[in-house]
């Protein structure tokens, strides 16, 4: 494909995203005019109108760019490691083994002493680092391909046997962190400041320029072992390296918003049938679809039963399940 | 099983066992029943006394909710490994309970005022719709391994759970569908767990009429041809029979996973592979299982409980990954 389709799908999918994030900024329980909105973002307005803007809607659409991309690349790159276009965070317990690890955290953690803004990141990142490690674990087979179907299997049992003990724990909770818990299990982007802002951009930002960095080591492990090999790459250390950016990624997104699934798994399969498979343009393709991706869900999810809100976790499934099934059935196993 | 012997000593032992249990369960909870008071209230019915009243009105239609969700789960398991000749095969795996569990979500949108009846069989409707979509995905592919059925399975529940939930929310139906789909048997009345009751025995007569020909099935289709089945009508037989059964179980208990794929297994090593005994000893090992799960899930952490669902997949995730990584079923 040539220079100037990708140019043009980029310009596209940044238009496309530009639009949604205002969309996403002037909605909610006052809507703002286009032009009012402009203002206000300029510097006008009252204070009221500034601490909605910036305070309360700003977090968030940001947050959902920024989640929607960082689980988009991790997808990607967990796609291009294990060579199975089946393969997702979500999907392979990252985010459940996330959610565990920022459930014992918070179980552990004495009431009155607040969280320390790293902990709940790092809580999630060993959580999700476990739970993947025991996925690939499990499919391991000596000597043989891992099996698509079977990683993918082995991650959603793990992931049911993740999400019993997280029932387990909640039952011991009492009221108030339930309540914390559950909206924050269930997938909500509501209720972060702009610390988490600062951080998760500062994670998604390093990660995603590594990978974009080293693109040509990714497409060569896209590659068949041997010719990687063949190539000068040390496979197994890279791909654990690769690995491990991508888990900590996937579950920092996942300690701010909380269990979305299955934008890791669509969003680079739109991707590679926009641009192909060179990590090159795959990646930024990728991270933007992930980004329009949940800033639509998450604004769908606002305007859906107004005033009331509906999870934006269930918007993304009810897209996201379909999908899984559609390439399920056109895969090759 | 060697010889009818060994098996009928083991069905006395598993009835002897569920007895004991089942009395057991009687007793304990919240409020501590000496056995004495349990047998005056089922000798009494509901009376005024606290004591009978807690075991005639709480504790005996749990107790009936947990015999019937584990033999009706594991009998569907049963049924569906041996006709789908599937190890991995089950209600909650291929997403029937996920289709149950969307029929009764949509009978409460669409018909809030419905009769127990009625929202029973709009769970079957549910559980035949993800039956259908699952045996749609099947004839798109060759070559289909036992791993691609479990995955399609859980595509297919996903996308219900999805639908599922999102209606449930946007009707502001999550109360009513919560008391059923919680996964947990608590809070049930003795009508509606006599309302469930015939289907339960309907599909149980159902499921042993089929079981002969379910033996042939499992040997492999061409083997049945030949020793003169007729594939299509046991296929509906036995399908129609998972549908009742895991259909009102999930109207019961809500979708309570892994039953049906953990006790058949464990039935099949104890019984060996004839479908006529298979069937019964699975309904007996599910009742069982179901019913320690339940006593579980009550005592752990007391007073709060443990959804039922909860417990049955601390069980059955390490037993399913087992099953699903072994040598023999390739992927």
């Amino acid at each position: 494909m040539g220079n100037r389709r990708y140019l043009a799908t980029l310009l596209t999918l940044a238009a496309l995203l530009t639009g949604l994030f205002f969309l996403h900024l002037a909605t909610g329980f006052h809507y703002f005019t286009k032009a009012h909105l402009i203002g206000v973002l300029l510097g006008g307005g009252t204070p009221e109108e500034v601490l909605t803007v910036f305070d309360f809607r700003m977090v968030r659409s940001i947050l959902a760019v920024l989640i929607g991309m960082g689980l988009a690349v991790s997808g990607a790159v967990f796609q291009t490691i294990s060579k199975n276009e089946l393969a997702s965070p979500s999907l392979l317990g990252v985010n459940a083994g996330a959610a565990l690890g920022v459930m014992l955290l918070i179980y552990g953690t004495p009431q009155a002493t607040g969280l320390g803004i790293w902990e709940q990141p790092l809580a999630a990142v060993i959580g999700g680092g476990l739970a993947a490690g025991l996925v690939f674990f499990l499919s391991h087979q000596r000597g043989r391909m891992t099996s698509t179907y079977k990683l993918v299997l082995n991650g959603i049992a793990v992931t049911a046997g993740l999400h019993a003990l997280q029932i387990l724990l909640i039952v011991g909770l009492d009221p108030t962190r339930f309540q914390q818990i559950n909206t924050w299990l269930i997938g909500s982007i509501f209720g972060n400041s702009w610390t988490h802002v600062d951080i998760l951009f500062l994670v998604v930002l390093l990660i995603t320029f590594f990978f974009l960095a080293s693109h040509e080591t990714l497409d060569l492990l896209a590659l068949r072992e041997e010719n990687a090999l063949g190539l000068g790459i040390r496979v197994n250390r890279t791909r654990f390296l690769f690995l491990m950016a991508a888990v900590v990624l996937a579950s920092s997104c996942v300690a701010v918003g909380g269990s979305i699934g299955f934008i890791g798994l669509i969003c680079p399969h739109i991707a590679r049938r926009l641009v192909g498979v060179a990590h090159k343009r795959y990646l930024p393709v990728t991270a933007l679809l992930g980004g329009v991706l949940l800033v639509a869900a998450d604004y769908t999810a606002r305007v859906i039963i107004a005033p009331d809100e509906m999870l934006v976790g269930l918007i993304v499934s009810l897209i996201g399940a379909p999908y899984f099934l559609y390439i399920l059935v056109r895969s090759r196993g | 099983m060697a010889s009818t012997r060994n098996a009928s000593l083991l069905a006395v032992l598993l009835l002897v066992l569920l007895a004991v249990l089942s009395l057991f369960f009687l007793t304990t909870g919240m409020r501590e029943i000496p056995l004495s008071g349990v047998m005056h209230a089922l000798q009494a019915g509901s009376s005024q006394d606290p004591s009978d009243l807690v075991a005639w009105t709480l504790r005996l239609p749990r107790l009936l909710a947990a015999l019937v969700c584990g033999l009706s789960f594991a009998v569907a398991g049963a049924l569906m490994q041996g006709v789908t000749n599937n190890p991995l095969a089950s209600p909650s795996i291929l997403g029937i309970n996920a289709g149950a569990s969307f029929g009764l979500a949509l009978a409460m949108i669409v018909l809030p005022a419905a009769s127990l009846q009625v929202t029973i069989i709009s769970a079957f409707f549910g559980a035949a719709l993800a039956t259908a979509f699952i045996l749609v995905l099947a004839s798109l592919k060759h070559g289909l391994t036992p791993v691609y059925i479990a995955l399609a399975g859980t595509a297919v529940s996903a996308v219900f759970m999805a639908v599922t939930q999102v209606l449930v929310v946007f009707f502001d139906v999550a109360q009513e569908l919560s008391y059923w789909t919680a996964g947990g048997i608590g809070g049930i009345r003795m009508a509606s767990i006599l309302g469930v009751m015939p289907w339960t025995i309907l599909g149980l007569l159902l499921a042993v009429s089929v079981s002969r020909s379910v033996t042939l099935l499992s040997f492999g289709e061409d083997m049945a041809i030949g020793l003169g089945g007729k594939l299509s009508r046991i296929r509906l037989r036995a399908g129609l029979a998972v549908l009742i059964l895991a259909g009102s179980a999930v109207a019961v208990a809500g979708p309570v996973g892994f039953v049906g794929l953990v006790v058949p297994h464990i039935t099949r090593r104890l019984v060996g592979i004839d479908y006529r005994l298979v069937v019964p000893f699975s309904a007996l090992f599910g009742a069982l299982l179901v019913l320690v799960a339940d006593i579980v899930a009550r005592t752990v952490f007391p007073p709060f409980e443990i959804p039922l669902g909860a417990v049955t997949a601390l069980v059955g995730v390490p037993f399913f990954l087992y099953l699903a990584n072994r040598k023999e079923v390739r992927g």
